[in-house]
């Protein structure tokens, strides 16, 4: 006992406590916050979806692996040659968990309740893709009655027909997204729109019901005995320990208490990813700094290119950031497409000719700018060491702001600032989740970048059907972003989990989903 | 000064009289010789950073972080260099083109790292030397270390064997190094641009997350805590005192006046304050102690004015008043001197307390600004299970020189009570 | 006496009208909104979730929107987590009792009999020993403390979780690393208070009549003694309840304290008024509390008298 104790002191070893605290037919998971809301409608962060992904289903489910789109609610699906409507057909035996069956028409409710603004919808923007979507969401904003028929409807209770403004190519992606999950519509009018989701009322469709939440301390789900799928799942639940802290989440980790963890502390990671727990993968997501392309001297694109060839990324990933990934490019890798090369690199010596060029000769003149970053542990040290990078190749002033996330935001968007750390994970599978905020109009934009040249780019990536065809134009439009350079990317972001090695059927996936329906321990 | 008409001999003889049994408590004097001893070491922080820790707070060595008390690195704004003439110039030119490269400062750095580590001298590194390389290798098994490097099976490692592990010295420091003094960006450096062969220096306390040495840190940190414990604690006695004192005097109305208004703020939301502050004023050291010393003195406020609740009716008060001595006679001459026990045991207390709050405004990320730094910043850092576990030095020194300090200051404050206490003479 | 209560009640009513009225445009004032995201709202969901929480109307109108819910006894509704702070506050500040009383429990058993035997020794070893052990109290931040706490008894001995609340055995290594801090605050002023006292003319007369040491102590001498004590609780338990957010913290305890910082953080509006609300009345209610010991412990106190 005492050896174990030094031992486990000594080590940060976990060898001496198995996962003794968890029933083996339950799978016991860390959240990182309070999930916000269980309305798959209103919802928009990663720790909501890491529920409503358990708890709902939609017309297709997302696989375990990087495989196909698995069949959801609907068994199979049909998508017109011009890739504009889609027709889903809907399985007979998908049952809400009150025995209500899943019909068409709970799509169609939970899809047009976000554009008649029954609920505030963050992700609205998906259900924009439909056709006559924001003709009829113009009606409702100005009060009218919408003379439009929106492009979804249903042809009986198990046909689901949608129609698309324009080609979305990732559209089976966005319907596989828990925004697009259908809801129950009878309890919403029983209830009202936010009491129709509290845990007392709420009625779901997934593998799993909500059997129990409470505030900052546990998510807990049950089996669902009426789903379709019911006998193939193992796990008689799934508890949610709601644990904000990241080292936290590594004790329980070790205390036995969970069995999978998905954000460990960046310092730990060397000591980490010497266990056979963990696991690490590439993840969709990109962090990058914005420059604020309206203030001198970044107004300069030679200035801009300067600090971003003076910023030695491989040394940066593999010293101060464990097991990161340098990025080659702005876009995450995904399968599918493939970022032009050769646009972010390390050239201290270009970086001081351009820096010359702009008129600063050996850093000479050079104002004083500042790094504007969130409080964070992770971020002050990405900082620290670009900041370092930049003195010493460029010999240029760079001073460090850290602000608290809300002001961060404000700050951001009413372009006060120099140059500012941030991050992107895609919402979706395909390069267009990256791209299309640099749009002069976007409001995630932020940079003050606009270049109708690049606006005409993205508009041509929609309306293009061919995948080939689309991939060169978005190439293009990537390259154009990266020569003319708002943005700086670093590195990719990457997953790293601690997953109890008796876990099964937990697989890596680039979506970051995992669905307790295919899992089980041993 | 026209106080003394009213006692003229006794005031000065119960300082001097304090005095003499300050100086006969050695822990006390112990206690204060270390403060002064840190005081002198924060004042003197740039001569320490050059001359001593041989490092600068801000300057990363990206390769090198998380290493443990031991390792050696090359300093970037102080460096020495060695005068030998066997590391010349000519010595690092390896091959000979006038140029030496980051690959060719690497391996000589590497070569003396070697042979610092190769004790007996006989060119290669057996177990217990290796054993003496600080890296952290997350092994006790040095035999089995020296296995896995032995490529020509001799039973210890040598230069070339070493040479598989960059490790023993990282590629970065050297990089850095040339970088600095490459004048005309050729990528190397030239006879004329060649300051010598750096002298890689220790990193006393290891190095944090971003391979900045912590010695230098701890002793940059001292400065800033020490600075904004006293001037907070100095805020809150200056009001508190004279608050607490007048609250309790007077009493009835005023009292409970007085005490609402320290109610009142005491629940006003501080951190919102704080935060408000620091958003529309930009973040300063003097905005932190004001913030802190301003709600310190509450506590403060309401000790003294107990203590004075309690005092004014006692018979000297009374005699006092009969004389008829001011009110602010009375407050400042009778009431507060007999009060000065638990003002000063407070005074004490409060100074760690600040230092605490700093480092929880540091800890919420509105401390000092990086890379500046304070003890209760350094200490929060290094105070999480995981990072306690696996980089021990990053609490054991911020976290050790802080509790020392602690620990004096309450030492002599315990002291100066014993010697102050008008009452003690009585016995 | 009970006049004086009374107005004592009427003062706080007025005392906590101003401390909302100052939180609430102190709040307004601080750059950020609740609605920020980093990934931002669409116009038209912005406008209507501002429209929901009255965001959009004058800064004063939504104050005397929240002023008259607030004399109802409706808090409001919480912007990030959805749900009403009452119902929120009820759920936390039920582990935040638990593990403010417990600290302060722990602290006075703790502090008191330390403090009371190194004052009746004074400047003997029992007193160094008793002085030091309070001197490391006081001297480790509570930050430093919980995570020790947690490698030796939880990574270590595995007597406990690391964290989280199942069951009240989770409590315990939270109210010790918390009340750690208290006791050590208390043994000190218990010590100092206690050389007050004994030197005093009242405990010299309570000598000469011939009582027992042990009747002196306990019955006259600890009454004074406490007194510094007594005034340093209401503060320090108010203190314990919500501003134990690092020890909520680092043991993951959903209590009042962290709900407090990240609404702060969150510039959830009414779960941080909600929160300040309940902690004002409770600050205020103790103090008042205190006030009254002091009668009850100090007989040269009194309210009554106008002298």
């Amino acid at each position: 006992m005492t050896v174990c104790a030094l031992m486990t002191i000594a080590v940060a070893s976990s060898s001496c406590r198995g996962g003794g605290g968890v029933p083996a037919d339950i799978f016991a998971m860390a959240l990182g916050s309070d999930p916000e809301t269980f309305d798959p409608g209103v919802m928009s962060g990663s720790v909501e979806g890491r529920v409503a992904y358990n708890i709902y289903e939609g017309l297709v489910s997302p696989p375990p692996d990087d495989g196909p789109p698995r069949p959801g609610v609907a068994e199979r699906w049909e998508v017109s040659p011009d890739g504009l409507t889609y027709t889903f057909y809907l399985r007979s035996n998908a049952l809400w968990s009150n025995g209500d069956p899943v019909t068409a028409d709970d799509f169609v409710y939970a899809w047009m309740r976000m554009l008649r603004h029954d609920v505030a919808a963050e992700y609205i923007n998906f259900v924009r893709y439909l056709k006559n979507a924001r003709a009829f969401e113009e009606a409702i904003i100005a009060g009218q009655e919408p003379q439009v028929e929106v492009g979804v409807r249903s042809q009986g209770p198990q046909i689901l027909v949608v129609e698309l403004e324009e080609p979305v190519p990732y559209f089976i992606d966005i319907v596989m997204f828990y925004t697009m999950f259908p809801v129950h519509r009878a309890s919403i009018e029983r209830h009202g729109q936010e009491a129709a989701f509290a845990p007392e009322n709420i009625v779901t469709n997934g593998a799993f019901r909500l059997a129990e939440y409470r505030i900052q301390n546990a998510v807990k789900l049950r089996k669902n005995e009426r789903y379709w799928d019911a006998d193939s799942v193992r796990l008689r639940g799934i508890d949610m320990l709601i644990i904000e802290n990241l080292s936290a989440q590594v004790a329980a980790f070790d205390d036995g208490r969970i069995d999978w963890t998905y954000d460990p502390p960046d310092d730990q990671l060397a000591i980490l990813a010497t266990r056979d727990e963990f696991r690490v993968a590439p993840q969709l997501g990109t962090y990058y700094y914005r420059f604020n392309v309206t203030r001198p001297p970044l107004d300069d694109v030679r200035v801009r290119r300067a600090l971003s060839l003076a910023v030695n990324r491989a040394n940066l990933c593999r010293c101060t950031l464990d097991g990161k990934m340098p990025a080659t490019a702005h876009v995450a890798p995904m399968p599918g497409y493939t970022s032009p090369t050769g646009l972010v690199e390390y050239d201290p010596r270009e970086a001081r000719r351009l820096l010359a060029e702009a008129g600063y000769p050996g850093g000479r003149g050079f104002p004083r700018i500042e790094i504007l970053y969130n409080t964070s542990e992770n971020h002050r040290t990405v900082a620290q060491a670009i900041q370092d990078m930049w003195q010493l190749e460029l010999n240029i002033d760079v001073g460090l702001n850290n602000q608290e996330w809300r002001v961060y935001l404000e700050t951001m968007n009413q372009l006060d600032y120099h140059v500012a750390r941030a991050g992107w994970i895609g919402d979706y599978v395909d390069p267009n989740t990256f791209l299309e905020m640099w749009r002069g109009d976007d409001q995630n934009n932020d940079t003050g970048f606009a270049n109708p040249e690049y606006d005409r780019l993205i508009d041509a990536g929609f309306a293009e059907t061919d995948p080939a065809a689309r991939e060169r134009i978005l190439q293009e439009a990537e390259t154009l972003l990266l020569t003319e350079m708002p943005v700086m990317p670093v590195y990719y972001y990457a997953q790293e989990h601690l997953v109890r090695t008796s876990v099964r059927g937990w697989e890596m996936n680039v979506r970051d989903v995992h669905l307790g329906k295919y899992i089980w321990k041993e | 000064m026209t106080a003394k008409a009213d006692e003229p001999v006794k005031g000065n003889s119960l300082w001097a009289d304090a005095w003499r049994r300050l100086l006969k408590n050695r822990a006390a004097i112990v206690s204060f010789a270390i403060i002064v001893v840190i005081s002198l070491i924060a004042i003197a922080y740039p001569l320490v950073s050059r001359y001593v820790t041989h490092f600068t707070i801000h300057e990363n060595h990206n390769c090198l972080r998380y290493e443990p008390p031991g390792m050696r690195g090359v300093p970037r704004e102080y460096p020495r260099f060695f005068s030998e003439r066997r590391h010349a110039f000519a010595d690092v030119d390896t091959d000979n083109d006038g140029h030496v490269t980051v690959e060719e400062l690497s391996a000589m750095l590497r070569r003396i790292e070697f042979a610092h580590l190769d004790r007996n001298g006989n060119g290669s590194l057996n177990a217990r030397e290796l054993k003496r390389a600080p890296r952290s290798f997350l092994t006790d098994d040095y035999d089995e270390l020296v296995a896995g490097f032995d490529v020509n099976n001799s039973g210890a490692v040598d230069l070339d064997e070493a040479e598989s592990f960059v490790d023993i010295f990282p590629y970065g420091e050297a990089g850095v190094f040339v970088r600095r003094y490459d004048g005309d960006i050729s990528g190397g450096l030239s006879a004329s641009e060649f300051p010598g062969v750096p002298k890689p220096q220790r990193f006393w306390m290891g190095t944090d997350s971003l391979g900045r040495d912590v010695a230098t840190r701890v002793v940059y940190g001292a400065r800033i805590s020490l600075m904004v414990g006293l001037l907070a604690t100095l805020v809150s006695l200056l009001i508190g005192v004279t608050y607490g004192a007048v609250a309790g005097y007077f009493g009835g109305r005023v009292d409970a006046v007085m005490m609402r208004i320290v109610d009142i703020i005491y629940g006003l939301p501080y951190m919102f304050l704080v935060i408000l502050l620091m958003v529309i004023f930009g973040r300063s050291i003097f905005l932190i102690f004001v913030a802190i010393g301003a709600v310190t003195w509450l506590t403060m406020a309401r000790i003294v004015r107990g203590q004075v609740l309690s005092l004014k009716s006692l018979d000297f008060v009374q005699a006092a008043r009969s004389l008829g001595v001011s009110h602010a006679g009375i407050v400042f001459r009778h009431l507060i001197p007999n009060a000065l026990g638990p003002i000063i045991i407070y005074a004490t207390l409060t100074v760690p307390a600040v230092m605490l709050q700093e480092a929880f405004l540091s800890f919420l990320g509105l401390g000092v600004q990086a890379p500046m730094t304070s003890w209760g910043a350094l200490a929060s850092e290094g105070a999480s299970p995981g990072v306690m576990t696996n980089y021990p030095w990053l609490i054991l020194f911020p976290g050790g020189a802080f509790a020392v300090t602690l620990f004096a200051l309450n030492f002599l404050g315990d002291g100066l009570r014993d010697a102050l206490d008008p009452r003690v003479r009585k016995d | 006496m009970t006049r004086y209560i009374i107005s004592r009640l009427l003062q706080s009513v007025v005392v906590l009208l101003v401390i909302v009225t100052a939180s609430f445009f102190i709040m307004k004032a601080t750059p950020g909104s609740p609605l920020a995201k980093d990934r931002q709202l669409d116009e038209a969901t912005e406008q209507q979730l501002m429209e929901r929480y009255h965001l959009d109307k004058p800064a004063f109108t939504q104050y005397l929107i929240y002023l008259g819910n607030l004399a109802q006894g409706d808090l409001g509704e919480s912007i990030k987590l959805k749900s009403p702070v009452s119902q929120i506050i009820k759920e936390s500040a039920k582990y935040s009792l638990i593990i403010g009383t417990q600290a302060m429990l722990f602290a006075l058993l703790l502090g008191v009999p330390l403090g009371l035997i190194a004052g009746l020794k004074q400047n003997t070893p029992t007193d160094y020993a008793a002085m030091g052990t309070a001197l490391v109290g006081v001297s480790i931040p509570n930050f430093v403390l919980a995570p020790i706490f947690i490698l030796i008894f939880a990574a270590g001995l595995g007597w406990f979780d690391s964290g989280g609340w199942d069951s009240w055995k989770d409590s315990i290594l939270p109210s010790a690393s918390l009340g750690f801090y208290y006791a050590a605050y208390i043994a000190r002023l218990t010590r100092s208070g206690m050389l007050e006292v004994i030197r005093q003319d009242y405990i010299r007369t309570a000598r000469a009549k011939g009582l027992s040491e042990k009747t002196v102590v306990l019955r006259h001498a600890l009454r004074g003694a406490l007194l510094p004590v007594v005034s340093y609780l209401g503060p320090a338990f108010a203190a314990a309840l919500t501003g134990s957010v690092v020890i909520e913290k680092v043991y993951n305890v959903p209590g009042l304290g962290s709900h407090f910082v990240n609404g702060a953080f969150n510039r959830d509006y009414f779960l941080v008024l909600g929160v300040i609300v309940i902690y004002s009345a409770l600050l205020v209610f103790l103090n008042l509390a205190v006030d009254l010991m002091y009668t009850f412990l100090d007989p040269r106190v009194s309210y009554d008298s106008e002298s």
